[in-house]
């Protein structure tokens, strides 16, 4: 079997929803990382697409598994659909402008983040493919830190990201240094489409003098991350956070985002 | 294949996307039933069937501005969107419990609110898909995606090897998505 096969072989069980094991999703991610970023991204929404497919036309065959949605449920979502719909313009863009203010300050220094998904993100683990890089990505989106924390408020530097590479490079200046032995940095990534909470990014250690580059890379597919975020956690970093958000980079639309 | 349009002829998405403060109520409209349906074949007629709606519905209208009417139709968009959340509710709750009717749940085939009549319509537009599998190909991934087997219970079920199962239902997938592409290829062609 060659390894596009092999992708398309691990991208078709993820999308009928098989439980890949861990060195199945390692093995993914190996060859993933080998091909051009636009087409891993192809294949993967091909599989899901076609699976989606196949499900309706098997539902569309099966007359019987054919229900109207309870009337409890339907009333619920429309509700949900009119308060939305009063609370916001439209959604895409504005969802991730608005992810800081959400998510203000003030509720960040008692807000409980909760790991969800093993190591979304691995910092310090590079398996962008050698001679690509990720500051050359096309759709690079840069995000700079910002922070109301005391002893922060100076830190600079930005999150640098690309969707199609699931790759990018953390960078600080001024970052306080912590004791790896007794503290980490730890990273959390918010992607709402795809995971209900924060989901952990896994630790790092500031340098003496405050400025660091970290690669940061995607192990699982992350869809469209909204907003970072710096918490300072215990040696090797935990589950539950209590927060506070140290730093947070969160963006304003994309491009090419409806406004 | 279209998808379902207004009278304005834009999709509901599209208008979900411009701020149209009606559109995300048409879109559980249109498609409540639909996801519903999904939800039922995985969870059965459930609270987390239900949940799983919701966090559907709520991608659904997050990720509306991401669709594009030159590359698909809306059926499809709404389709793999509210499947992927689905099927992550799934890995969650590590269960697959099929479909179970309950009180309450009734079919209703003699529905006359028209939305719901339009998406069935649409739904029909799929169906022909499944002719581009042979009968083993079907069988194998309606007990994949349908049935919810795991690829080695198959495997057992059919006793067939583990790699022709899995083999059978990637060429599966990828047979259905170039028949759309084909289709797709022929509207536009009628379009043009």
């Amino acid at each position: 079997m060659t390894p596009a096969e092999r992708i398309r072989e691990l991208l078709a069980a993820e999308a009928v929803g098989e439980r890949l094991d861990d060195a199945e999703y390692s093995e993914l991610h190996e060859l993933l990382a080998a091909v051009p970023a636009a087409e891993r991204i192809r294949e993967r929404e091909a599989m899901h697409e076609g699976a989606a497919l196949g499900q309706a036309a098997f539902l569309a065959e099966d007359r019987d598994a054919w229900r109207p949605m309870p009337d409890s449920l339907r009333e619920r979502l429309l509700g949900m659909a009119r308060a939305r719909a009063l609370d916001s313009t439209p959604d895409a863009a504005p969802r991730r402008a608005n992810w800081p203010a959400r998510w203000g300050w003030a509720a960040a220094t008692a807000m409980v983040i909760v790991w969800v998904v093993s190591t979304v993100l691995l910092p310090g683990r590079q398996t962008i493919p050698e001679g690509v890089s990720v500051q050359a990505a096309p759709d690079l989106v840069r995000l700079p830190w910002r922070s109301e924390i005391p002893g922060y408020e100076e830190v600079r530097g930005e999150m640098a990201w690309s969707d199609t590479l699931q790759a990018g490079e953390m960078r600080f200046a001024g970052l306080p240094p912590n004791d790896p032995e007794l503290q980490q940095y730890q990273l959390w990534i918010v992607d709402p489409d795809r995971y209900e909470h924060p989901v952990d990014g896994g630790v790092f250690d500031a340098a003496a003098d405050g400025d660091i580059v970290v690669p940061v890379a995607a192990k699982l597919n992350v869809d469209e991350p909204v907003a970072f975020a710096v918490t300072l956690e215990q040696r090797g970093g935990v589950v539950v956070s209590q927060g506070p958000l140290l730093l947070v980079a969160a963006e304003g639309p994309r491009p090419g985002s409806p406004l | 294949m279209a998808g379902a349009r207004p009278a304005s002829g834009r999709a509901i998405l599209e208008r979900i996307a411009d701020g149209d403060p009606g559109a995300m109520t048409e879109l559980v409209d249109q498609y409540g039933d639909l996801v519903w349906s999904l939800a039922r074949r995985y969870f059965g007629a459930s609270p987390i069937a239900q949940e799983s709606v919701q966090e559907a519905f709520l991608s659904l209208w997050s990720s509306a501005g991401r669709f594009r009417p030159d590359r698909g139709s809306e059926l499809t968009f709404v389709l793999t969107v509210a499947r992927r959340r689905i099927v992550d509710q799934v890995r969650h709750e590590a269960r697959f419990s099929g479909s179970v009717p309950l009180a309450g749940d009734e079919v209703d085939l003699n529905s006359s609110d028209q939305a719901r009549l339009d998406a069935q319509l649409e739904m029909m537009r799929v169906q022909p898909l499944l002719r581009e599998l042979s009968g083993n190909e079907r069988e194998i991934l309606s007990l994949s995606l349908y049935e919810g087997y795991s690829h080695s219970e198959i495997a057992k079920r059919l006793n067939m090897p583990l790699g022709t199962v899995k083999t059978r239902i990637r060429r599966s997938l990828i047979r259905l998505r170039a028949a759309l592409k084909v289709e797709r290829g022929e509207a536009d062609s009628d379009a043009g």
